[in-house]
């Protein structure tokens, strides 16, 4: 079987398995809710109620994106590994890399999916909360649409990371737990980055802790950097720039990321 | 059988216990206090990318909190708190346009707050540079708190300029600018909305209040003469007419007479606003017709 063919039919037995399961189910159904609930949550706004409802649905569909990544990663990667059911696979005459990009390519699939089904509820809800507004600005549909993308990018690093942590780990909870403390890092860097270079400390910091979050800035992805979020929000301009620039740094870090955890994962002693 | 009968009690002392905590009142309510949130980097960072959800939830606490607190169990509220919450929310999300509408109903009746509010609404028109609202707020703290007319006038002419039904800023913002000393700057003004407006109603309205301002400059104007030529200014508008400065005292637009305040300026007695009685009158006529 020739090797992308190999990587489509793991990248669909992976979505069947995404969709199958239980967890990822409760989660739609819950997402589902919290995108009900922008009308109620948009509703205690003075003056911007189309504003919060866009930054709430948007919000919304990130951290159900996460989740869902995190989650899939656990239970349809990192268990598979732990549990040796991967192992069936395996011994078909498949390379561990066109296993994995297999897992990947699935997981880039579901992904896709979640995002765009979250998206479209998310746009179903917001001509509702216009209903009764006057003087409500319009709704900026390229930008909520390039933030949505930002949102894929976030969640698709996050499962290159959960592969190449699941290349290296052998427990299952590892990759999760690590994948979670990656989310943190990559969206938080550049805010610390940036308040350490401003000088806004009531101390001086020590250099060493200035070294640290210099290099975890540059080691770990930073998600901000995929944040449209504010653009959607109140209908600005997104410099053309700035989105070539995360698209690239997006697609580059996913590359040496598989790579990586491809490298690793050939290496690994799975008896 | 014994398990629905349990179902049933226990659902009716739930019903008991909901029923009356109402009528605890305040006695049985835990204090309230506002949370003294971090520093707005790590909000921020644990916002998870979600920092303008963050400065929402802040401003939705903020308002929840002031709600139940000033109106419900009618407390004090910590307004300090309150204020530097809603700074940090505005850190987060500067363009969170709930946060500078919700400070500016909370503190613009407290004189000592007021140069920070103003900060806070001159970090908004920064984000928001489109918005009248700013602007006018400004004003509106300027002028009935810091008893500041002409730095109230330029916010009032700012926010004249970005909403299209302005003419009312126009014509307030010209009478602030004489409230100022700046009569010269308010007829300019004036004479530049009025070029620009249409509406034959309006142009009315602005033109009455740029004559008013045209009789002034003039009176202003023959004062500066007569303190030049006799060395100290008028007792009275009259003095003027006597020494043949001027003809005759022009007739105020808006009804009042023009006269020399205790520190030498010309005021009117109408004080530039359309008197109730004229009103009452065109009511009449209206209605007569």
């Amino acid at each position: 079987m020739h090797s992308f063919a190999c990587i489509r039919a793991l990248g669909l037995a992976t979505l069947k398995g995404g969709l199958r399961d239980r967890l990822i189910q409760s989660l739609l159904l819950a997402g589902l809710f919290f995108l009900l609930s922008t009308l109620v949550f948009s509703s205690f706004s003075m003056r911007q109620p189309l504003e919060v409802a866009i930054n709430y649905s948007l919000a919304t569909v990130q951290i159900l994106a996460i989740l869902v990544t995190l989650f899939l990663g656990l239970n349809l990667l990192s268990r598979e590994i732990e549990t040796r059911a991967g192992y069936l696979l395996m011994g078909q005459p498949i390379s561990r890399t066109v296993y994995l990009l297999g897992k990947f390519y699935g997981l880039c699939l579901l992904n896709f999916l979640i995002v765009a089904f979250f998206g479209l509820c998310a746009a179903l809800s917001l001509p509702l909360v216009k209903i009764g507004l006057t003087n409500a600005p319009s709704i900026a549909w390229g930008n909520f649409f390039v933030a949505q993308l930002g949102i894929l990018g976030i969640s698709l690093l996050l499962g290159a990371v959960t592969l190449l942590f699941t290349a290296l780990a052998t427990s299952a909870v590892l990759p999760f737990l690590m994948t979670v403390g990656v989310w943190f890092i990559g969206q938080s860097t550049e805010a610390v980055k940036n308040y350490l270079e401003a000088g806004l400390t009531a101390q001086p910091m020590p250099p060493a802790l200035k070294w640290l979050v210099t290099v975890a800035y540059y080691l770990f992805p930073n998600l901000s950097l995929f944040d449209f979020k504010v653009y959607a929000i109140y209908g600005l301009t997104i410099p053309p720039l700035l989105a070539g620039y995360a698209l690239i740094y997006g697609l580059v870090y996913m590359v040496i990321l598989l790579l990586l955890a491809a490298t690793l994962f050939q290496k690994r002693d799975m008896t | 059988m014994k398990r629905l009968l349990l179902g049933f009690g226990a659902t009716g002392m739930l019903a008991w216990l909901i029923a009356s905590y109402a009528s605890l009142g305040g006695r049985a309510v835990a204090p309230l206090r506002f949370p003294s949130y971090p520093p707005v980097w790590a909000l921020q960072a644990m916002s998870l990318g979600n920092k303008e959800l963050a400065s929402t939830l802040i401003f939705y606490n903020a308002q929840f909190y002031f709600g139940e607190k000033y109106a419900w169990r009618r407390e004090t509220p910590e307004y300090q708190r309150l204020f530097v919450a809603l700074d940090k929310a505005t850190d987060l999300d500067p363009r969170n346009m709930d946060c500078y509408y919700f400070a500016q109903g909370l503190f613009s009746d407290i004189k000592p707050a007021i140069p920070v509010l103003n900060r806070l609404l001159q970090k908004g028109m920064r984000y928001r540079p489109n918005d009248w609202y700013l602007p006018f707020f400004l004003s509106a703290n300027y002028y009935f708190q810091l008893k500041d007319p002409v730095t109230a006038a330029h916010y009032l002419q700012r926010a004249a300029a970005l909403t299209p039904n302005s003419s009312l800023f126009a014509s307030l913002s010209a009478r602030m600018l004489y409230q100022g000393n700046q009569t010269d700057a308010a007829i300019s003004y004036l004479e530049a909305f009025i070029k620009e407006t249409n509406n034959p109603g309006v142009r009315q309205m602005l033109f009455k209040r740029l004559e008013a301002l045209v009789a002034i400059q003039y009176l202003e104007r023959a004062v500066a003469a007569f303190a030049k030529e006799h060395g100290h200014p008028p007792q009275s508008l009259t003095e003027l007419i006597r020494f043949g400065i001027i003809k005759k005292i022009p007739a105020d637009p808006y009804g009042g007479t023009f006269e020399l305040d205790a520190t030498g300026r010309v005021v009117t007695t109408s004080k530039l606003v359309e008197a109730w009685k004229n009103h009452d009158k065109r009511n009449q006529n209206q209605q007569a017709q």
